[in-house]
């Protein structure tokens, strides 16, 4: 009896080990999560504050105009806002503001209606930046108000002003229209060229390859290579044969959209591939012996019953695709160029979000906070995008009676 | 009794491998032939010999012929045997979506589409298979939703949608619990008045009991093929006796 008495001490040393790995898996979970956290509140910190529809609907340029012109000053009746700096003698009432782009500007943000600086042009509007005015006082001697000087300095040299000579606006700008329609036209027609590719030859490689032929092994073992590759090498390869193949469409020859999605599909397609290879193996295989059994052909086997049971790791494969669209800096950089312009089209050149993200770190004065503004966008678009598969994916399940 | 298949010095080898060595037997037109034999004596190859899925495998290699009333199925369009010879597996496979749509399956992948005929044939289907009073509430819900006799039970109606003339089953009932058994081998009784069953089971007593003829298969050959009756009472073959009586297997 006594020879088989139960040890009474609750742990034994491989039982420690094993809290002790339990543990290691939380603390690295865990801090994962907290950097993960960490990442989208200081994002959301620096750029939150800019996000608004109308960086997300205006142009990006903005242009400055200089009209010359003779007006002399007047009387205007104060606005009733009372927080704007108001001139009587010009009827023009400022404003600091930030801009789109995060920086502080002297918005025009009242006009009076007889005001000589609202009849120099139709670009002088409420809403426009103030840039300079040369007057000339009482005595006849020059001065000049710059935006520099705040709105409050600005107004206090145009109540010296008699006589107006010169008058400089600047358009608002900075907003991202153009980048965001790029970034979502480059989805769409690189995912439009790389599905049906990848998809239909991880259906190959799935069912009809005969895994054991060393040539097919060999395949296989290539994409996974490639799917390694770093993506600033298919950027030489976009500007080396893309640039080239697709100015036999665009007529342009330099880098443009479409030699963009062109060299994203090539970056693209092995994961996809593999991906989408995962989602077709996880269907049973039985499915196919049972339909086969039924009297339907391996067609529609593929199509009724395999590919549809298959949708959802495939619609997750395209999400992540387009993710990493949405992310792709370096190779788009050779393969469409820098340009932040404000015409969307398929033969011009013209930053997606990742790459304005870029350029705009990359210069002189990097601009941090609409950097960080348009990160929080493309994790927006990300999220919407996963969100919507998962509801293509349910509804779909909904509509097959398999829920 | 007319026979259906005429099986006739027929071999059948994965690779370099042979597991079936010159089989000759026949099938019994409304009668319900059973294979037995210990796991790995290829009488799930000789089934699957009937219906033409030993093609889905790469290297399989046959010889000798097995005729479907007198032509020799190799000759055969694959899709319309399957058509004419349905089957059953052993663990319920019906497919993810609803019961409906697996019993239309068939039928529609055949261009047999018509609302209302296609709606008459899934019930007299489900019916047949002893499934309808339990599901017709819910022929919109999935398949997978149901208990395993029942999956059984669909995956019979989706092959009988088919309106087939053989059905053949591997180990059908070896996934399911006594009752779901049962229910199904009161099936077969039933469904042998309409057609021609080949049954692989691991189970003696259930060859016993359904089967009308009994085929004995011991590595890869055929070591005893009668009617079950005799077969269980008076094993001619030795090697017969001694797997009933439970000596090896």
């Amino acid at each position: 009896m006594g020879k088989n008495k139960l040890a009474l001490h609750p742990l034994k040393k491989r039982e420690i080990k094993d809290v002790a790995r339990k543990g290691i898996t939380y603390i690295s979970a865990l801090l994962t999560l907290l950097l993960l956290t960490l990442i989208f509140v200081h994002i959301a910190q620096g750029g939150g504050s800019l996000l608004s529809a109308e960086l997300l609907t205006s142009d990006y340029a903005s242009l400055t105009y200089t009209y010359e012109s003779s007006a002399v000053s007047s009387y205007y009746a104060a606005p009733s806002a009372s927080d704007i700096a108001f001139s009587s003698a010009w009827g023009v009432g400022l404003k600091d503001e930030t801009s789109l782009t995060g920086e502080s500007v002297v918005s025009l943000v009242y006009l009076a209606p007889s005001s000589p600086m609202g009849k120099l042009s139709s670009e002088v509007k409420v809403g426009a930046y103030f840039t300079k005015a040369f007057f000339q006082d009482e005595a006849g001697n020059n001065v000049i108000a710059l935006a520099k000087d705040g709105a409050k300095g600005v107004i206090e040299t145009f109540e010296k002003g008699k006589t107006l000579t010169s008058f400089s606006i600047t358009t608002k700008g900075g907003g991202i229209r153009a980048s965001l329609l790029s970034t979502l036209l480059v989805i769409a027609i690189s995912l439009l060229l790389s599905l049906p590719l990848g998809i239909g030859s991880a259906i190959y490689f799935s069912y009809f390859a005969n895994k054991k032929n060393p040539l097919v092994r060999l395949l296989e073992k290539m994409i996974a290579v490639t799917a390694g590759i770093p993506s600033i090498v298919f950027g030489l390869i976009g500007v080396a044969v893309f640039i080239p193949f697709s100015s036999l469409f665009t007529g342009v020859n330099t880098g443009s959209l479409l030699s963009g999605c062109f060299t994203l599909v090539i970056i693209l397609l092995p994961s996809i591939v593999k991906s989408a290879e995962e989602a077709l193996d996880e269907v049973p295989k039985d499915y196919r012996t049972a339909a086969l059994a039924l009297g339907s052909s391996e067609r529609q086997a593929l199509h009724k019953i395999i590919l549809p049971s298959a949708l959802p790791g495939l619609l997750s494969a395209s999400v992540l695709a387009a993710g990493r669209i949405i992310g792709e800096s370096a190779a788009l950089v050779f393969a469409i160029g820098n340009v932040i312009s404000d015409t969307v089209s398929l033969s011009g050149k013209n930053a997606t979000l990742a790459v304005e993200i870029w350029s705009l770190l990359a210069g002189e004065n990097p601009n941090y906070r609409l950097a960080s503004a348009i990160a929080l966008i493309i994790l927006i678009v990300i999220s919407l995008l996963s969100l919507a598969a998962k509801i293509l994916t349910t509804v779909f399940l909904k509509k097959r009676g398999h829920v | 009794m007319n026979s259906v298949f005429q099986v006739e010095d027929f071999s059948l080898s994965y690779g370099e491998k042979e597991v079936l060595h010159h089989i000759s037997l026949s099938i019994a037109e409304h009668a319900v032939t059973a294979f037995i034999g210990p796991s790995g004596c290829g009488k799930s190859s000789l089934l699957r010999a009937f219906n033409r899925l030993n093609d889905l495998i790469p290297n399989a290699k046959e010889s000798g012929k097995i005729l479907y009333h007198d032509q020799p199925i190799q000759s055969t369009n694959p899709l319309e045997l399957r058509s004419q010879v349905g089957m059953l597996f052993q663990a319920p496979s019906p497919f993810p979506m609803s019961i409906y749509e697996n019993v239309a399956y068939g039928p529609r992948c055949a261009g047999k589409k018509r609302g209302k005929e296609l709606d008459q044939l899934v019930q007299e289907s489900l019916t047949e298979a002893a499934l309808w009073d339990e599901v017709k509430d819910r022929l919109k819900k999935s398949g997978l939703a149901l208990s395993g006799g029942q999956q059984q039970r669909l995956c019979l109606a989706r092959a009988l949608a088919m309106k087939p003339e053989v059905l053949l089953m591997d180990e059908p009932t070896s996934a399911l619990d006594p009752l779901a058994t049962e229910k199904i081998e009161e099936l077969i009784l039933a469904l042998k008045e309409h057609y021609t069953i080949v049954i692989v089971t691991h189970n003696m007593e259930q060859a016993a009991r359904i089967s009308d003829f009994t085929a004995f298969l011991y590595l890869g050959e055929l070591a005893e093929f009668d009617t079950t009756e005799k077969l269980f009472k008076e094993p001619s073959n030795p090697k017969t006796e001694a797997y009933l009586s439970g000596r090896f297997g």
